[in-house]
């Protein structure tokens, strides 16, 4: 033991005769190691951020959306599309692993409030939303199935647009307006992510309360055209009990809903499904930035068989002299070994190091979402000292091959 | 204790084979003091490669002790090196990385079950002997050209080699550091230790007390200048 220690001892001594050599060579391998740790960081990061806002659309839920078709059927001059009454009435009769639903009608709106306006999202929505995509609130309290029941003129509106409308006082109990109905404030979300950092103004209101007080059909104005739409349901949420029910109703789900569409004016989305799509597409994005940081740690460890082919040559003499005191080839061969191992696992620790720090520098400079796992460290660590083995073997064996004659000779 | 007998030694140079010795015999007793004497292609460096076990003779044998050192492998003959054969050097060859005390020490590093307080001790009386008591932290480049080969024939001595192999000991030096290194080595040779010079300057053969020299590959002459028991 005191023996190995010895050798690393010596090692370090021989080094250190070389400083700046050493240190160049130990640079090669810190930007090797921490790049790997950095890139396999960023690539954990932004994959784990891209799953978190798929689990937000909830692990248990099947997401049904209506989408308007180029050749969208229109009777008259209203256009109809989408999910309808009955499709639900439909997935309700057949499904019974549905736990939960919630409705919703989406559109755009300026809400007011005094003197105040601001564009946002309209959702009408049924009570369940709430609990099955788990928006929290932060004061106040959420639509109720009271409110569906009585179709109360009430809103809950998200904390961004809160901050627009109400900058100088409690919104709670205020009443804000859109499109000519007056709905009275009764709780504001809070945010329901980190991550989700802008968030869009929206304000919630009983679906019932929209459909008495706008009818069922949506108009838009857009440039130069009004265009009236009849959609009876925008998204539709359905809960289930467990994972295994979402995998075996999602194909029954998609028989049910081509009943009684012509074309497919809807999109079903599966959450847990786009989970394991977005784990494979990191599992291939961490792969390629990790190839690309082992590429500089490849050159980090030709630079180190570089140096020591340099260190072998010109310390010819340095191993004619050990051979001739006593020692073996194998002795040398552990000589220079050590040396590029030091070299290696010095780079590798200032490298970890670094490589720790420097995703924090990114997340704080860009904003991109880095995680260091504690496996990459390990796993560059350990890589940085295998470079050291397979760089240094090659210089090592050729120095100890060398005659001990010619080496002396070299004079 | 040490005998040559019918000791060959030719080399394959391209189609040719140059004999570098073509027949030699010598024995050393302890307490020698010999040099080899020869200009250069006579055959005195592979003589020397030969009795510092750093090669292997064509035919012949090399008795150390008795025993036959001729059929032994690169690692027994590393073993054989580090502990019975003290090599000096024309160019020193003390390593740069390491301290005066250090370099003394160097040889002990590839011997097995080391008293490191004994070989302290040990490489301190050596430091004494050779003069260097008082450099023991300095860099062999702090050092001058005769300090630097005391500093090597205290290294040499570190694990009481049997023969004491010094080639060209004294070629870098001027010829007072010369003589205080020759004196050195009679001080040496007078407290018992063997001692095999190779050179090419008759004032270093004038202080010993046997001189072989060689020409092409064999002894041409050998005269004993002090008599000994």
């Amino acid at each position: 033991m005191s023996k190995i220690l010895v050798t690393i001892q010596l090692a370090f001594r021989s080094l250190a005769l070389h400083k700046l050599r050493s240190g160049l060579t130990i640079l090669g391998i810190v930007f090797g190691v921490a790049s790997v740790i950095t890139m396999l960081a960023v690539g954990e990061g932004t994959s784990s951020a891209a799953q978190e806002n798929i689990k937000q659309l909830g692990s248990n839920n099947i997401i049904i959306e209506s989408v308007k078709k180029e050749d969208a059927e229109g009777n008259g001059r209203v256009i109809t599309y989408g999910i309808t009454y009955d499709d639900l009435t439909r997935i309700l009769e057949s499904m019974p692993h549905v736990t939960a639903y919630a409705r919703q009608r989406i559109n755009d709106g300026k809400v007011r409030y005094e003197g105040l306006g601001h564009e946002s999202v309209v959702i009408a929505c049924d009570a369940s939303l709430f609990k099955v995509k788990n928006i929290p609130i932060k004061k106040g309290r959420r639509i109720l199935d009271a409110d569906i029941a009585n179709r109360s003129n009430v809103c809950v509106i998200t904390k961004s647009l809160a901050t627009k409308l109400f900058p100088y006082q409690d919104p709670l109990s205020h009443k804000v307006s859109f499109d000519g109905a007056h709905y009275q404030v009764v709780g504001i979300t809070g945010r329901s992510s980190s991550i989700d950092q802008s968030e869009t103004p929206k304000i919630y209101i009983p679906f019932s309360t929209s459909v008495s007080n706008y009818g069922e059909l949506t108009v838009k104005i857009k440039v130069g055209s009004r265009e009236r739409e009849l959609v009876h349901i925008h998204k539709l949420i359905l809960q289930f009990s467990d994972a295994e029910s979402v995998y075996s109703a999602h194909r029954r789900l998609r028989r049910i809903m081509s009943y009684g569409h012509k074309t497919e004016d809807y999109r079903i989305k599966v959450p847990i499904e786009l989970i394991e799509q977005a784990k494979e597409t990191q599992r291939i994005f961490s792969m390629l930035l990790g190839s690309i940081a082992g590429i500089s740690l490849l050159v980090g460890g030709i630079g180190i068989m570089n140096i020591m082919l340099a260190t072998v040559s010109e310390r010819t003499k340095e191993i004619g002299l050990r051979r001739a005191i006593g020692a073996k080839k194998r002795d040398v061969v552990i000589q220079f070994m050590t040396e590029s191992i030091v070299l290696s696992l010095v780079g590798g620790v200032v490298g970890v190091l670094l490589g720790v720090l420097l995703p924090f520098v990114i997340t704080a400079a860009t904003g991109i979402e880095a995680v260091v796992s504690p496996l990459s460290v390990i796993i560059a660590f350990l890589i940085s000292g295998l470079t050291g083995v397979i760089f240094g073997s090659y210089p090592a064996i050729k120095s100890a091959n060398l005659s001990p004659i010619e080496a002396l000779k070299d004079m | 204790m040490i005998e040559l007998q019918g000791i060959k030694k030719s080399f394959a140079i391209g189609d040719q084979r140059v004999h570098a010795i073509v027949e030699l015999d010598l024995t050393i007793s302890k307490g020698d003091f010999l040099a080899i004497m020869g200009t250069s292609g006579s055959g005195k460096s592979t003589l020397l490669n030969i009795l510092g076990c750093l090669d292997t003779p064509t035919s012949g044998q090399y008795l150390i002790e008795g025993d036959d050192v001729t059929s032994l492998s690169d690692d027994e003959l590393s073993e054989l090196r580090g502990k019975k054969i003290g090599f000096i050097f024309q160019s020193y060859n003390l390593l740069p990385q390491f301290t005066v005390l250090e370099n003394i020490k160097l040889p002990l590093l590839y011997q097995e079950n080391v008293d490191p307080e004994a070989s302290h001790e040990k490489a301190l009386k050596l430091a004494k002997l050779v003069g260097l008591a008082e450099r023991l932290e300095h860099r062999p480049y702090e050092l001058s050209g005769g300090q630097q080969q005391r500093v090597a024939i205290a290294r040499s001595l570190i694990n009481d080699p049997l023969i004491l192999l010094a080639d060209e000991p004294t070629g870098n030096l001027d010829t007072q550091t010369e003589n205080e290194i020759l004196n050195l080595f009679e001080e040496l040779n007078s407290q018992g230790i063997t001692i095999i010079v190779v050179t090419h300057e008759p004032e270093v053969g004038d202080r010993a007390q046997r001189v072989v020299t060689m020409r092409d590959g064999v002894i041409i002459s050998e005269t004993s200048t002090k008599e000994h028991e």
